[in-house]
């Protein structure tokens, strides 16, 4: 290992370790690798603006961000959840198969699990709560990994980060996602039946059927949206930069027109959190930027490349391999930080060994969902914790059975590429190896 | 909301009590966070309506190739003013498993540990990355021809923003805790 790298990890660590934000850490950690290396500083404000100028399709994540708040502020919502009760409620645990449902809707208009999870997860995650039918935990547990479901259904924003990467088709990831998507949403839903049956949850009153008809076409115009988007980028009327504010403009006149439910002063509330958040992710991908840069000039993904090879490991080996380290990273690390340093090593890899890279792109989003539920660190349990005031412990004893869901999902995907490949191929998607 | 309604509104007395305890140098901090933070969302906004544009003129026949370059440098300042002058720490991902746990004195030790490594490395970078961005007077971007010095130059405002933020963070982490300013 050089002087270079040991600085770049230690600087990394110890200012991440201690408390300082992730993409300011990778920053001054990039300044410290060009000070060892005896390059030029001016090389991380390259590497990072030159970054982010040239990769045009960035810009349609500030975009989904402000569809998933502009969606959360607008009451939306709550029309997702009315049609989503008429139909799941009915049966045991109900609630909580509303709340996979509604977050499964949800995240086909916003992209962000953060937001899926503050949006529906919070307001079912209440629901649950109330009158203590369903314990804290498990309802928060609920929320967390339901909302996990945002990273594979489009529009997925850790998708687009992972089309740069890759430089792979967004539609073709867009519409790779959505099988594994629904194949989880039912995984989900046996597993709560299950749970519900064993632990006596409460069934809601039924709905009768002559109401769930209007309900649906109230929450039309929001359930819509994935297909609209899809719709947008394979008919080649937009890119899926310009879907996106395609996307806002439909969001827009949800609230506004369509459903009347947002005052306009509660808009400069929507795009101030939206700019925070593009903010705070974008600072990441910066820092990103100036890894990468390091980790190519230190030959790493060579090596690597070599030793994998070395090992002869199969695709299956190497997709399994590949699991395990992104598991084990996601106890520590935040999601979008493993996918913009450590996917970038791996994904040529991957390439090498004939994974197909729309294939390898929802392995990693599986196990980004993983990740975003996984105790001790997983992103939405902190989330959930936080928004419904249930102490971590109590989420963390409810979560094991869902994590084991979502790792059952993710070695089928891992195992049966076609769960991922149909779709895309229907639509003309050509295999690269 | 104006001075009127704040006076008479209970619940707002704790976030006036808060601003009259902030200090001129904390006020002026706010108010540039204020600015910037309304500079953001025009920048946003107008990166919405010039996409928005974009697409419309594509069909319209017209070539609006100048959209895609200043939506990606309106993009760009959104971030570096953002992370700058707008975002809070808290509000950034931050790796808290180790930090979170700590208590008391260590806790402030690891702190000014923290933003002494930052703060030092900065500092160091700041001529390095001022004098690349000045080199950049030369070229110009690819459609609209504006300076690239110009267009850098938000990377630098972002950076001197977190060398003044992580300056005033240290001196409120050395300042006696009796004597600790009201600090967001």
């Amino acid at each position: 290992m050089s002087i270079g790298l040991i600085v770049l990890a230690s600087v990394f660590l110890v200012a991440a370790g201690a408390g300082m934000p992730m993409g300011l850490s990778m920053l001054a950690a990039g300044f410290a690798y060009m000070f060892a290396t005896h390059q030029d500083v001016g090389l991380v404000v390259d590497q990072t603006m030159n970054g982010l100028y040239n990769n045009y399709l960035l810009l349609s994540v500030p975009l989904f961000i402000f569809v998933a708040n502009l969606m959360n502020a607008s009451g939306v919502t709550e029309r997702l959840l009315a049609f989503a009760q008429a139909t799941v409620g009915r049966f045991r645990g109900g609630l909580a198969q509303v709340n996979v449902i509604s977050n499964l809707i949800f995240s086909g208009m916003s992209g962000s699990a953060v937001a899926d999870a503050a949006g529906p997860g919070l307001i079912v995650s209440r629901m649950m709560i109330r009158g203590g039918r369903y314990p804290k935990g498990f309802a928060a547990a609920t929320s967390a990994v339901s909302a996990t479901l945002g990273p594979l259904v489009p529009p997925s924003i850790p998708m687009i980060f992972y089309a740069l990467i890759a430089q792979v088709s967004t539609g073709a990831l867009f519409l790779a996602g959505v099988i594994p998507a629904l194949l989880t949403t039912v995984a989900l839903m046996a597993a709560i039946s299950v749970i519900a049956k064993h632990r006596n949850f409460p069934a809601e009153a039924p709905t009768p059927l002559r109401e769930i008809g209007p309900l649906f076409l109230k929450a039309l115009p929001a359930i819509a949206m994935p297909g609209l988007l899809l719709g947008i980028i394979y008919s080649g009327i937009a890119t899926p930069t310009e879907a996106a504010a395609i996307a806002a403009s439909y969001a827009l006149v949800l609230a506004f027109v369509v459903y009347r439910s947002m005052p306009v002063r509660k808009l400069l509330g929507v795009i101030t959190d939206t700019v925070s958040q593009t903010a705070t992710i974008g600072l990441i991908l910066s820092g990103a930027f100036v890894f990468n840069y390091a980790v190519a000039s230190e030959g790493i993904p060579v090596a690597l490349r070599t030793t994998l090879v070395n090992w002869h490991l199969s695709p299956i080996g190497f997709l399994l391999a590949v699991n395990i380290i992104l598991t084990l990273l996601a106890v520590a690390i935040d999601e979008i930080t493993i996918l913009l340093v450590i996917v970038p090593v791996l994904a040529p890899i991957a390439q090498a060994l004939g994974i197909d890279l729309v294939h390898f792109g929802v392995v990693v989003m599986l196990n980004m969902m993983v990740g975003l539920a996984l105790p001790p660190h997983g992103l939405l349990l902190f989330v959930m914790s936080n928004l419904t005031g249930t102490p971590l412990g109590e989420i963390f004893r409810e979560i094991p059975v869902f994590i084991l869901v979502l790792i059952a999902m993710l070695l089928l995907t891992t195992f049966v590429p076609e769960i991922a490949l149909t779709l895309p191929k229907l639509f003309g998607y050509v295999s690269r190896h | 909301m104006n001075p009127s309604e704040s006076s008479e509104n209970p619940a707002a007395q704790p976030e006036v009590a808060r601003l009259t305890e902030m200090t001129r140098t904390q006020r002026m901090g706010m108010m540039a966070r204020s600015g910037a933070n309304a500079v953001c969302g025009c920048l946003f906004a107008a990166v919405f309506f010039v996409f928005c544009f974009k697409i419309v003129s594509r069909y319209a026949g017209g070539d609006a190739a100048w959209a895609d370059e200043l939506t990606v440098i309106l993009f760009i300042w959104i971030l570096f003013l953002a992370n700058g002058m707008v975002v809070f720490d808290r509000q950034q991902i931050v790796f808290d498993l180790i930090h979170r746990n700590l208590t008391g004195s260590v806790k402030t030790a690891v702190e000014i540990m923290r933003v002494l490594l930052v703060l030092g490395i900065f500092v160091a970078a700041v001529p390095g990355a001022i004098d690349y961005i000045r080199f950049l007077s030369r070229e110009r971007t690819a459609v609209l021809d504006w300076r690239l010095d110009i267009m850098y130059s938000c990377f630098g405002i972002f950076m001197v923003a977190v060398i003044v933020r992580l300056a005033y963070r240290l001196f409120v982490l050395l300042k006696p805790a009796g004597a600790k300013p009201f600090n967001r």
